[in-house]
């Protein structure tokens, strides 16, 4: 018995010691990747690049802070008296560093711009074994490289003054970052020309290599081509701007949204006006944080639309069906709802990042600063016939058709993320209206500009100076 | 020690004699409890081994020794009768001991008896006995000599568990009369009216009867004396006497834990031991305890300690996804639980490794006692209520409205105007009060029920536990269900084997917490009075709370999860030798979350899409061996070494799966089958593994000077392969001053002991795969997968490692106040931390160990016995105070990290507020002022030019516990005081219940009685509450975080008062039970809080911010406890 137990004991001890041998301690993660093991094929390339278009969809992106701080600090919307006290401080003005929006939009950003830079290095290093292949692969590094664009592009024009705010665009931007770090990188802030020219090179990389002329629900040459002719009417390069708004317009593909069809250009997903949209999923969208839930009477409906631009609208402009006449539960009797979001609550509305209208108006609005009023006229009359077929020619000239062209922009484009751009690259005050009052404030101003994040600050005291006024 | 005790022989306990005597405890059935790992180690008595001894002139002391160490057995006599340095010359060689001892003992008028392997000495003329005794017929009588007009006294003595203790020493005081109890634990002897009779047992407390004309026969219950000198305790992988032990752990008194109606054992903690802080973050039953033992010892890996149940370290914490909290450690039943034992320094600690950093708190379950089968039935029932104090009551409506008339007139309206404003938008008529909507009388029952018995070779325990908990706030809910089995066995004499099944049901109902719509405690600190509950067709008022009505989601929403936890383990133990033997241990520690969450399709968070659904399930699986073999080598006498040497692997896996669906059809049916669309399923594994070897070194020398060595190996799959192996250890040394020669004199010194101790222990609390670079999944875009970099990589990841130093004395002084004073310094370093980095790298932050963080401090632990007096006034006083100074010594570039209103910046602790200061008000137009930076020179009326500064810490510079316990005959009283000083709460929600008027009529902010009571009203105001503004853009924002919600933490808390009283034995005989005890107790009964204007609890967890959680409430319960 005595020695039978010694045995099992020496066997138990053996045994025991030996599943404890190194393999013990190797245990790999089930719901990650290595980092260096994630690009390794075009499957991965767009399982790497779809992570990268996800981050748009936060409502720290394009998902609502990317819609809603420009239309908000400004005259297009305002918050209900009783709000949840989201984006509060905008309509306020009264933007600290410590924002919790400004700092998400900023996080947000880089996020896509750290994984668009990674699917780039990596999708480099791929080589297709056919031509198709390779075909698909640049077709996704173009993507890469267009989406790290729009994001160094919407951060820029967050949070650094607009290009012309200095004669030589030298004045203080945001980093540029177009290289993946193994180590942590403390970059310092580029001035706002550098991060343009980078914005620019990406876009004409991306050309170059994109196949697919019209996406759905992610960057083609159209949608690319769309946005460096937005690109260039911020650095007011009227050249560029038409150059490339005329190609979509001419050969893109795209049509506008008839005027008796008009409901469907918002609740038809991916539908012919689309450049390029966010896709939302019932299973994949941002929920109560969504802009629908955000705008929807049955959601929070802490933005109304003023009366000020819901009066601006022609009663035959079909584009006023976009706003829905009703009264805020438990607080104003008559509010303004914006609808350009139909599914509202249930949050999956796609978001629209470039569409054909604005082509045109792009393209109206660089004509009219060339002096081409006639071409730019005919631009614009595209846009209001098609809301309102009984509307007038427009026949001003000069200043006045430039304000036109700014005001039908702020009507078309009304609640997608552009008025307080719109103002500000064409140096113009500023009114914000509030929900009993409004406040005037004139260009150029400090807190135009969203301030750099205090975490940005503390955690990489290079990215100093912040902008100016926080 | 007790005079006139029949005492063992003892060459000043050598460890011989240690185990020797820790074998008689066996036979006599005493202290089973502590002896646990040693019963095994007992062999039969050895009649047929050969003693030889040789002496002259040598005393029967020495003699006696001689023959303990050749034999197995030990000696008993009352050194007052028997005089031990009587000397004897004796030659003798034989295999019986008769033979010896007869010619040992011949003409020394010393007498001796055999019983089982005990020899008794007694003084042969007061002696009369049977010649031929044999084992069956055990029956010692009154060794006294009797006068014949005493009258017969008799009694019966008991173990706690009702046990008969033989060979107890029973004696009248202040004579030399006595006896000793028989093998049925009886005794009779002779004595006079009013003589007091004194019980009395090394390792129990002696216990006094007075013979009376009505009392002339007893029983009596003998108790463990745990403060006695010789008290063994539970230590790593072992159990030590105390004396020998050189390293820093308390104790725990289970009996103050016992009846306190808490979910886990871990909320007892609270003073009672010094070193640990506890601070309920939440009053939700069974939630997550956090608890520090000697300070924060970690910035973002794990600061808890390391759980271990039965020599098994258990997973403990929060497991589940739906709650708020849960907590694995809470499904221990505290009534199975026999000692705690809390590991506060390196000598204790470092045998866990890269575990033991943060401590370690030892739990060992009851074992069954062989005899007959004891019975144990106990219940409580109580209620519990919100402590709420007058001036934090929530305003009316008209109150309220008072101050928004006041608001618009501050904008200019007219006293008219205004009113009609306000008046045409609020139904004054409606007066809610949120408080009593929200908050009830919780109710509070538990049942137990246990058995223990059974035979020589076989003891087992068993128990059922009931545990049924409401929280003063409605939906709020908390059952327990425990079962538990253990079961020793005795193979054969040389292996034994254990093993203990615990399994337990929880099922908690929980609420959302801090500012989530769903969360019923936020809803109370905002909504307005003037909005009903219901509408007035009986539907739920959904214009309110985003339409989140708190009655509405605690009555049509499930919140439910349901725990399951099952641990057992088999423990086999061979003794090759009386030196040798080896231990396995197996076991598995199984906990399943199993969640449902639903939202009703009507209101609140389902309302969008047509109701929600999710169901989570969560499987943490625990495995672990240990095998260990312990070895004693005595080199003779006062050189005794002990070593262990053990072998450890342990794997933790864990998986989920997680469904969500939503748009739910039939009303009432909320499974997710009821629901037409499917929102998200997924499911995910992880695990982790650690290797490890270690020993320890236990050497003794003469009893007085010892030293400890303690060594361990651990390789942990946290780390990357670089770093995969570190060592640990310490180093500890021990003196027990009072059995010095030079001490002999001071005979008021009990005890007194110095130690030290210093090692490495490490943290490894940091996550799976913490070192690797990571592309996390989940993603998804467009209806396909996609991952996204998550994590930089850090193959150089590797162990915090913490460095403890520990002085300790421990005294006792005049057999009644006994204590331990420690001083203690721990220093991390490698500190694990989250190095926040710019957000251009695509993360904000990743791990590495970076800097130093050091805590330090005093303990001082007193235990008094003021009165002692069994028959009459009893009064014992145990106190406890603790000091710790946390301070970062280090950090990445040594630059400050800000976030979250801390700040952790070199020099200072690591939970001091930085926020920028309130400076009151401006008197002259009641403006909101704040300071510009830390000189608080310059104020400002505009919030953006405040700078924050450092505003002190959250880490009270002390705490302490005041227990006293009186008793008188059969009633007892005792309370526990608790302190907290020092520290600073923040209440973070504060800003939106400081609203000033900026949320105007909203429900997003409210105000407070203190606005209502303090606010400026007119210049020349001086207050530091801001005048009330409609639409204030000054102050009352819900971004203005500033020390005006900074509120001093100190506080004491009558944290519990029991009245309690037994049935007399008299009574309790007749009833055939062997006890009955009712009791009274409250909990949180009073609470003084110093700061006079703090709107919250002052108990919001460690890190002193208050978040919106359920609040610690007050109790008041009855409880009876039967054994039989």
């Amino acid at each position: 018995m005595i020695l039978k137990f010694k045995h099992i004991v020496i066997l138990a001890i053996v045994t025991l010691t030996a599943s404890c041998s190194e393999s013990f301690l190797d245990i790999n993660p089930e719901q990650s990747v290595a980092a260096e093991s994630a690009i390794v094929d075009l499957v991965t390339l767009q399982t790497a690049l779809n992570g990268a278009y996800s981050k748009l969809q936060s409502n720290d992106y394009y998902g609502r802070t990317m819609y809603v701080i420009p239309e908000l600090m400004a005259d297009n919307l305002y918050l209900s008296s009783r709000n949840t006290g989201r984006y509060l401080e905008y309509e306020n003005f009264v933007v600290s560093e410590r924002n919790g929006e400004a700092e998400g939009l900023w996080e947000k950003g880089y996020q896509v711009i750290v994984n668009a830079t990674r699917a780039i290095e990596g999708g480099k290093t791929l080589q297709g074994t056919t031509t198709a292949q390779q075909n698909n692969i640049n077709q996704l590094i173009g993507e890469a490289y267009a989406l790290r664009a729009l994001a160094h592009f919407d951060l820029v024009r967050m949070f650094a003054q607009p290009y012309n705010f200095t004669a030589d665009a030298s004045h203080i931007g945001v980093p540029v970052i177009t290289e993946v770090n193994i180590v942590q990188t403390s970059p310092k802030r580029n001035s706002v020309k550098e991060v343009y020219t980078q914005i620019n090179n990406d876009l004409t990389t991306a050309l170059e290599l994109m196949q697919t002329q019209k996406g759905k629900g992610s960057f083609s040459i159209g949608a690319v081509k769309g946005l460096i002719a937005r690109v260039a009417l911020y650095q007011d390069d009227t050249i560029n701007a038409i150059k490339y708004s005329s190609e979509v317009i001419a050969t893109g593909g795209y049509n506008l949204i008839a005027n008796k069809d008009y409901a469907t250009l918002w609740s038809t997903k991916l539908n012919n006006e689309t450049l390029f949209e966010i896709v939302n999923t019932i299973a994949d969208n941002e929920g109560s944080n969504s802009l629908g839930h955000f705008f929807n009477v049955t959601g929070y409906a802490d933005a109304l639309v003023p009366t000020e631009l819901y009066a601006l609208y022609n009663s035959q402009d079909a584009r006023r069906t976009a706003i829905t006449a009703g009264a805020k539960p438990g607080a104003e009797k008559t509010a303004l709802f914006v609808n350009k979001f139909p599914k509202g609550t249930l949050s999956d509305d796609n978001i629209k990042i470039l569409r054909l209208a604005e082509q045109y108006l792009i393209r109206a609005e660089a004509y009219a600063k060339e002096g081409q009023s006639t071409l730019a006229q005919n631009d614009l009359n595209v846009i209001t016939k098609r809301a309102n077929p009984a509307a007038l020619n427009a026949t001003e000239t000069g200043a006045a058709l430039l304000n036109r062209i700014l005001e039908e922009r702020r009507k078309e484009l009304a609640f997608e993320g552009h008025r307080l751009f719109d103002l500000n690259r064409n140096k113009k005050d500023l009114k914000i209206i509030q929900s009993e009052k409004s406040l005037m404030v004139s260009y150029p101003n400090d807190k135009f500009i969203l301030p750099i994040p205090l975490k940005e600050i503390n955690s990489n005291p290079t990215i100093k100076p912040q902008n100016t006024g926080y | 020690m007790k005079k006139n005790r029949i005492k063992k022989n003892s060459t000043r306990s050598s460890s011989s004699s240690l185990d020797k005597f820790i074998r008689i405890m066996k036979i006599y059935s005493v202290l089973v409890a502590l002896t646990i790992f040693k019963i095994s180690a007992i062999s039969l008595p050895t009649y047929g081994q050969k003693i030889a001894i040789d002496y002259d002139k040598t005393t029967l002391k020495e003699i006696i020794s001689k023959i303990e160490n050749q034999s197995e057995f030990t000696f008993f006599y009352n050194n007052k009768l028997v005089d031990e340095n009587t000397l004897i010359t004796i030659k003798a060689s034989s295999n019986k001991i008769n033979n010896v001892l007869d010619k040992a003992l011949k003409g020394t008028g010393i007498s001796y008896e055999l019983m089982n392997n005990k020899v008794i000495l007694f003084k042969e003329n007061t002696e009369q006995r049977r010649k031929n005794f044999t084992f069956a017929e055990v029956k010692i009588v009154e060794s006294s000599s009797f006068i014949q007009e005493k009258i017969e006294v008799k009694g019966t003595v008991v173990d706690e568990s009702g046990i008969p203790i033989v060979g107890i020493n029973v004696s009248i005081k202040n004579t030399t009369s006595g006896t000793l109890t028989d093998i049925d634990g009886n005794f009779s002897l002779k004595a006079n009216y009013d003589d007091i009779i004194e019980i009395s047992y090394m390792g129990l407390k002696t216990e006094t009867r007075k013979v009376t004309k009505q009392n002339t026969s007893f029983k009596i219950t003998m108790m463990a004396d745990i403060s006695a000198l010789n008290e063994v305790i539970v230590v790593a992988y072992d159990k030590q006497s105390k004396s020998s032990f050189t390293g820093a752990a308390v104790s725990v008194d289970v009996s103050k834990i016992q009846e306190t109606p808490v979910a886990s054992f871990q909320e007892s903690l609270q003073g009672n031991v010094a070193g640990v802080q506890m601070s309920s973050a939440s009053g939700q039953p069974g939630s997550a305890q956090s608890i520090r033992i000697r300070g924060v010892g970690s910035i973002n890996a794990n600061s808890d300690p390391l759980y271990v149940v039965d020599g098994i370290p258990v997973v403990s914490g929060n497991i589940s996804t739906i709650a708020t909290s849960s907590n694995t450690i809470a499904g221990i039943n505290s009534k199975d639980i026999e000692t705690i034992t809390v590991l506060k320094d390196a000598s204790a600690t470092s045998i866990y490794g890269s575990r033991g950093a943060n401590g370690v708190v030892l739990i060992t379950t009851k074992r069954g006692k062989s005899g007959k089968t004891k019975f144990n039935f106990n219940t409580q029932y109580g209620a519990s209520e919100m402590i709420l104090s007058d001036r934090n009551k929530l305003l009316t409506t008209p109150e309220h409205l008072e101050l928004m008339i006041e608001s618009r007139i501050n904008i200019g309206d007219s006293p008219e105007i205004a009113q009609k404003y306000i008046y045409d938008q609020v139904d004054e008529n409606v007066n809610t009060n949120w408080q009593d909507v929200i908050s009830r009388t919780g109710e509070y029952k538990q049942y137990g029920l246990s058995a223990s018995g059974g035979s020589d070779k076989t003891t087992f325990y068993s128990s059922l536990g009931i545990y049924d908990q409401q929280a003063v706030i409605i939906g709020v809910d908390y059952k327990k269900f425990n079962a538990k089995v253990n079961v020793n066995h005795k193979a054969t004499d040389k292996l034994s084997m254990n093993f203990g099944v615990a399994a337990s049901n929880q099922v908690l109902n929980t609420i959302d917490e801090a500012g989530n719509a769903n969360n019923p405690v936020r809803a109370m600190a905002r909504e307005v009075p003037w909005q009903p509950v219901y509408n007035a067709d009986g539907s739920y008022n959904t214009s309110i709370l985003l339409t989140y009505n708190p009655v509405g989601i605690e009555k049509e929403n499930i919140r439910k999860s349901k725990l399951y936890g099952i641990l057992g383990n088999l423990g086999l133990n061979y003794e090759f030798n009386k030196n040798l033997s080896f231990d396995t241990k197996g076991n598995v520690d199984f906990n399943l979350a199993d969640e449902f969450q639903y939202d009703n399709p009507y209101f609140g968070e389902g309302r969008n899409d047509g109701g929600r659904g999710r169901a989570s399930d969560n499987i943490v699986l625990n495995w672990n061996v240990t095998n260990l073999l312990k070895y004693n080598l005595d080199l003779n006498e006062s050189n005794n070494l002990k070593f262990l040497l053990g072998q450890e692997a342990q794997k933790i896996t864990s998986s989920s799966v997680f469904a969500y669906a939503s748009n739910y059809g039939a009303p009432g049916l909320t499974s997710l089958d009821n629901a037409s669309v499917y929102r998200d399923a997924s499911s995910a594994k992880t695990a982790s593994s650690l290797s490890s070897l270690f020993f320890n070194i236990n050497y003794g020398l003469q009893n007085k000077y010892f030293l400890n060595i303690t060594g361990r190996r651990d390789g942990s799959s946290r780390f990357g392969s670089d770093v995969r192996y570190a060592n640990f250890g310490s180093i500890g040394a021990g003196w027990n001053i009072e059995k010095e020669t030079f001490m002999e004199d001071l005979t008021f010194v009990n005890k007194l002991k110095l130690r030290s101790s210093y090692g490495i222990n490490g943290n490894q609390e940091i996550g799976d795969f913490a070192s690797r670079g990571l592309y996390s999944t989940g993603d998804d875009y467009n209806g396909k997968p996609g991952y996204s970099y998550s994590q930089q990589s850090n193959p150089s990841l590797t162990w915090e490692k913490n460095k403890p130093f520990n002085v300790g004395l421990d005294f006792g002084l005049f057999n009644r106040l006994s204590g331990t004073f420690e001083y203690y310094t721990r220093t991390t370093t490698d500190l694990l931390f989250k190095v926040p980095i710019s957000a251009t790298n695509g993360i904000t932050s990743y791990l590495d160990n970076v800097g130093e963080m050091k805590n330090s401090g005093i303990e001082l632990a007193l235990s008094a016995a003021i009165f002692d007096n069994p028959d009459g006034f009893s009064w014992k006083s145990d106190f406890n105070i603790t000091t710790n100074t946390n301070e970062i010594i280090k950090l990445q570039n040594n630059e400050p990290i800000i976030g979250d209103n801390y700040i952790r910046e070199v020099g200072i602790d690591f939970y001091t507020f930085y926020l920028p200061g309130y400076a009151g008000v401006d008197p002259q137009n009641g403006n909101a002022l704040w300071y510009t930076n830390e000189t608080k020179t310059v104020t400002t009326s505009d919030y953006s030019e405040a700078d924050p500064y450092k505003q002190g810490s959250a880490l009270p510079k002390f705490y302490s516990g005041f227990t006293n316990s009186f008793s008188y005959k059969n009633v007892s009283l005792s309370f526990m005081l608790f302190l907290n000083a020092g520290n600073k709460v923040y209440d973070y929600w504060g800003r939106y219940v400081n609203s000033d008027g900026s949320a105007k009529l909203n429900d997003r902010g409210n105000l407070t009685r203190n606005i209502y009571e303090n606010r400026w009203q007119q210049p020349g105001d001086v207050t530091d509450v801001p005048k009330m503004v409609w639409g204030n853009k000054q102050s009352g924002l819900s971004n203005q975080h500033s020390t005006r919600f900074l509120y001093d933490g100190t506080y004491v808390r009558l944290r519990d008062i029991t009245l309690a009283y037994q049935l007399p034995t008299a009574l309790i005989d007749r009833l055939k039970l062997s006890n009955v005890r009712f009791y009274l107790k409250g909990t949180n009964v009073l609470t003084w809080v110093k700061d006079k204007d703090l709107e919250i609890d002052p108990e919001v967890g460690i890190n002193g911010t208050a978040n919106l959680r359920i609040p610690i409430s007050k109790q008041f319960l009855m409880g009876v406890d039967f054994s039989f």
